[in-house]
């Protein structure tokens, strides 16, 4: 089996075809691309075009139709779920377009979960910590539904870190929020990312969040290429937000 | 930890009042059963009571013959309180007249149940003993003093032996339910009963020994007894199988309450499969949540599966609250009519109530519960991904063997369940039938035209399937009110039946061809119609289509249990009217 223990992730020629009433759909072609440790790296494309499909295949939450697929030299595609759900517990934060909170919980016990399910000690204390850095130190008793858009996001960022995970996907991070709150947002993730040295794989279609990463790769169509940061960007026929 | 979560999920849910539903569900079906068989358990009891006066005990044994020792013995020795007696006819004598009595010899514990009533004088108002005529001493019922012109203080001779009238006898809880001219009673301790050697060959008493106890201890008492007892000699009465008018009355109650329970039961289901799906919908989204996160499938279901725990609970405890209040309402609302008593507490009602708390809250969250195990954690990024799970066979297996559980659990009798169930099970099939029968027929109407209406079918098919269990489940509980109804209509017209129309409530006896003319001027002057006086006379057949009867007691027939029955009914004095 041949990685490079400094690649985080190693895919080869992936591919991702599903059935439908039609007959069988190709959503992905055949992709190969590394990331390396501490890398920041950005996922942009037209919606549509397969980028949510790629981002559940490299975090284990989906399986490959073909190829391979290594996070952090583990062989995702060799694993059946129960050994991926151990996997993403240890290695892997999310946050997500529609943040993803538990709505029954409150938000310090939301930032607690998963180091509850990990089973870390004094996960009550390592929310309080997390909560304090994202701004929310006096909401930690609300529930989702009484904290804004971006608040919740704000949540979600801090319960993506508490595992301090080794990698971290977003997808579409700021998709929901309006342009004020996505700055916070995203200024928030970068700077979290940083003190963490956290690599991180982030979908959008928003081109102005896309710069902030290192690397950028395009989706079109299921076919995934590489972006020099010099070369023309192509619009991708949405209206860009774009801060006040 | 684990515990933690879910007692964290089920508190936050608890206040957001998100599992009232499922909670009210599980509430009204502890509490109508609780309620339901609590009462009826006390009312059973109630009438068992009562019943048990009527024989002075909770069990008797009859004997022609005296009573071994050691069965009286073995009883003692299980722990069981017993009385003997032994009841015979006699004639007494007063100076120059006698009188045919029912001679009444019991021993220092008579009566297990019921009471004694005395009075200082003839046909007065009879006062609760517990007491019994001490040696050589008797106490009589009126009509025998009366018709052999006594007093309190004068004596009587029973065969040989002398005794001292000290009370006027007014009623014994035994008596028997003879309308006319009984034997007038005559009550004397059993110790005597040899001295007056009225019990000689030929006489013909019975030897009673009188039991009450545990009902589990009077059973293990009857299978010890039961292979020693001889047919023609023994009998064996209970206040359980009582196949009185009254105790058919109530056993007949009993199934209808059964029903009654059973439909509350089907309707509780109903709410609890309603209630268990919407709320594991609602927890679609946390599970991929927690699967996303790294939670293993069996972390998933032990917090689920805790949280069904702890809404069971709390569901059992308050239900039983409430089943226990609305009970001890009912009972205090029927209390002036019947006399149940508050004070015996049953376990029984406790543990089935429970039961069916936690068949229900199991079996029919179990299909809910498994697809909301089975929803994978990619839900987090593509939101219109459910559960994989197709099969229905498990919800049905689970429903329909949850209420056949609970329909044998509650009636303990399968023959019930069975048909109740499989009618069910035909209505199921039949519904099924009509249901899938009409999407075809849809969906062959349809064939050939555009897509739309393809797609409108196929949406009612889908439909139709996910809302199939609930439609099933609304009509068994329609059916099972529809049987309630008739059987509650045919139950009263039952009971109404007994009796036919305008029966007379209270008769009076011994009214004199002179007093005739008095009696009906009194009852006039108070509305009361008289419908008819009977004349009634004593006689004994002598003859039936010229075959004689004889009234002789020889030693052939003592050995016919034919010749035996036809002395009893025929040879005997009747009452002719
Ligand atoms: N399981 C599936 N069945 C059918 N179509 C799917 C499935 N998964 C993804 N798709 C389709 O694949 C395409 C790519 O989806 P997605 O990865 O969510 O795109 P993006 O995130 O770039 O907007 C979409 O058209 C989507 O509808
Ligand atoms: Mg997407």
């Amino acid at each position: 089996m041949s990685k490079t223990p400094e690649n985080m992730i190693t895919t080869k020629n992936i591919t991702k075809t599903v059935s439908t009433s039609e007959g069988p759909l190709t959503i992905l072609q055949p992709i190969s691309f590394d990331v390396k440790a501490s890398e920041t790296v950005a996922i942009v494309g037209a919606s549509g075009s397969g980028k949510s499909t790629l981002l559940g295949l490299l975090a284990g939450l989906d399986e490959v139709s073909t190829g391979e697929i290594f996070l952090d030299g583990k062989g995702l595609h060799q694993m059946d779920e129960e050994q991926r759900a151990q996997l993403r517990g240890e290695k892997v934060g999310f946050i997500f377009q529609s943040f993803m909170l538990v709505q029954s919980l409150t938000a310090l016990e939301n930032i607690m979960l998963p180091a509850e399910i990990r089973g870390l000690d004094n996960p009550k204390k390592l929310a309080e910590e997390l909560l304090a850095k994202v701004g929310l130190e006096h909401r930690g008793g609300h529930y989702p539904n009484q904290l804004s858009g971006g608040e919740q996001q704000r949540v979600a960022i801090a319960r993506a870190f508490i595992t301090q995970p080794k990698i971290l996907f977003a997808d579409e991070p700021t998709g929901n929020l309006d342009a004020a709150n996505g700055e916070r947002v995203e200024n928030l993730l970068f700077d979290l990312n940083k003190s963490a040295d956290t690599t991180l794989i982030l979908v959008t279609h928003d081109n102005q969040l896309a710069d902030k990463c290192e690397r950028q790769l395009v989706m079109q169509a299921g076919e995934l290429t590489e972006r020099s940061n010099d070369a023309p960007r192509p619009s991708n026929g949405k209206p860009q937000l774009k801060a006040i | 930890m684990w515990l933690n979560l879910a007692w964290r999920l089920f508190r936050h849910e608890a206040k957001r009042g998100e599992l009232t539903i499922i909670l009210a569900a599980i509430v009204l079906s502890v509490a109508s059963v609780l309620s339901l068989s609590l009462f009826s358990e006390r009312l059973q009891q109630a009438l068992t009571d009562k019943t048990a006066q009527y024989i002075a005990a909770d069990r008797v044994l009859d004997s022609r013959k005296p009573i071994p020792v050691e069965w009286r013995d073995k009883a003692a020795e299980m722990g069981l309180n017993t009385a003997k007696t032994v009841y015979t006819r006699s004639m007494v004598f007063a100076d120059e007249d006698m009188l045919l009595v029912d001679l009444r010899s019991v021993n220092e514990n008579y009566p297990l149940v019921g009471e004694v009533k005395i009075s200082e004088q003839a046909f007065g108002v009879g006062e609760v003993t517990d007491e019994l005529p001490a040696l050589g001493e008797t106490w009589v019922e009126s009509q025998l003093m009366q018709q052999l012109g006594l007093a309190l203080g004068d004596q009587i001779y029973v065969g040989e032996l002398a005794l001292t009238i000290t009370k006027v006898l007014s009623e014994v809880p035994d008596s028997g339910f003879g309308l006319f001219g009984s034997n007038p009673k005559v009550l004397m301790r059993m110790e005597q009963v040899t001295e007056t050697e009225v019990l000689g060959a030929g006489s013909r008493a019975t030897y009673s020994l009188y039991l009450t106890g545990d009902k589990t201890q009077l059973d293990d008492y009857y299978e010890w007894l039961e292979p020693q007892m001889d047919n023609e000699l023994h009998y064996w009465m209970s206040v359980e199988d009582d196949e009185s008018p009254i105790g058919r009355s109530v056993a007949r109650a009993e199934q209808y309450f059964l029903l009654a329970s059973l439909l509350a039961i089907v309707l509780a289901s109903v709410a609890i499969a309603v209630a268990a799906q919407r709320y594991s919908q609602r927890h679609y989204d946390p599970v991929a949540i927690m699967k996303t996160l790294g939670a293993s499938r069996k972390m998933v279901q032990q917090v689920y599966l805790l949280q069904i725990i702890f809404i069971t609970t709390l569901g059992i405890l308050i239900g039983g609250a409430i089943g226990f209040v609305v009970q001890q309402g009912v009972v205090s609302l029927v209390q002036e009519q019947v006399s149940v008593s508050l004070q015996t507490w049953y376990w029984g009602p406790v543990w089935i109530s429970i039961f069916t708390g936690v068949i229900c809250a199991l079996l029919f969250s179990l299909y809910p519960l498994l697809k909301l195990f089975s929803i994978p954690p990619l839900r987090v990024l593509r939101k219109d991904l459910g559960s994989n799970m197709s099969s229905r066979i498990i919800q049905f297996a689970a429903a329909g063997g949850a209420i056949l559980i609970l329909m044998w659990a509650y009636s303990q009798n399968i023959k019930i369940s069975a048909i109740l169930f499989s009618s069910g099970a035909v209505l199921v099939a039949a519904l099924l039938v009509v249901t899938t029968g009409l999407i075809w027929l849809g969906r062959r109407l349809g064939q050939g035209r555009m897509g739309a209406w393809q797609l409108a079918w196929a949406r009612i098919q889908r439909r139709a399937m996910d809302n199939s269990v609930q439609l099933i489940s609304f009509s068994i509980t329609i059916m099972l009110l529809l049987v309630v109804l008739v059987m509650r209509n045919d139950m009263v017209e039952q009971w109404r039946d007994q009796l036919p129309e305008g029966t007379p409530n209270y008769f009076l006896a011994n009214i004199t061809e002179t007093q005739k003319p008095m009696m009906e001027e009194h009852f006039a002057s108070y509305g009361v119609e008289v419908k008819e006086y009977y004349p009634v006379i004593r006689g004994r057949f002598v003859a039936v289509n010229d075959e004689k009867i004889s009234t002789e007691v020889s030693k052939e027939e003592e050995d016919s249990e034919e010749a035996r029955n036809r002395r009893d009914s025929l040879g005997r004095e009747a009452n002719l009217t």
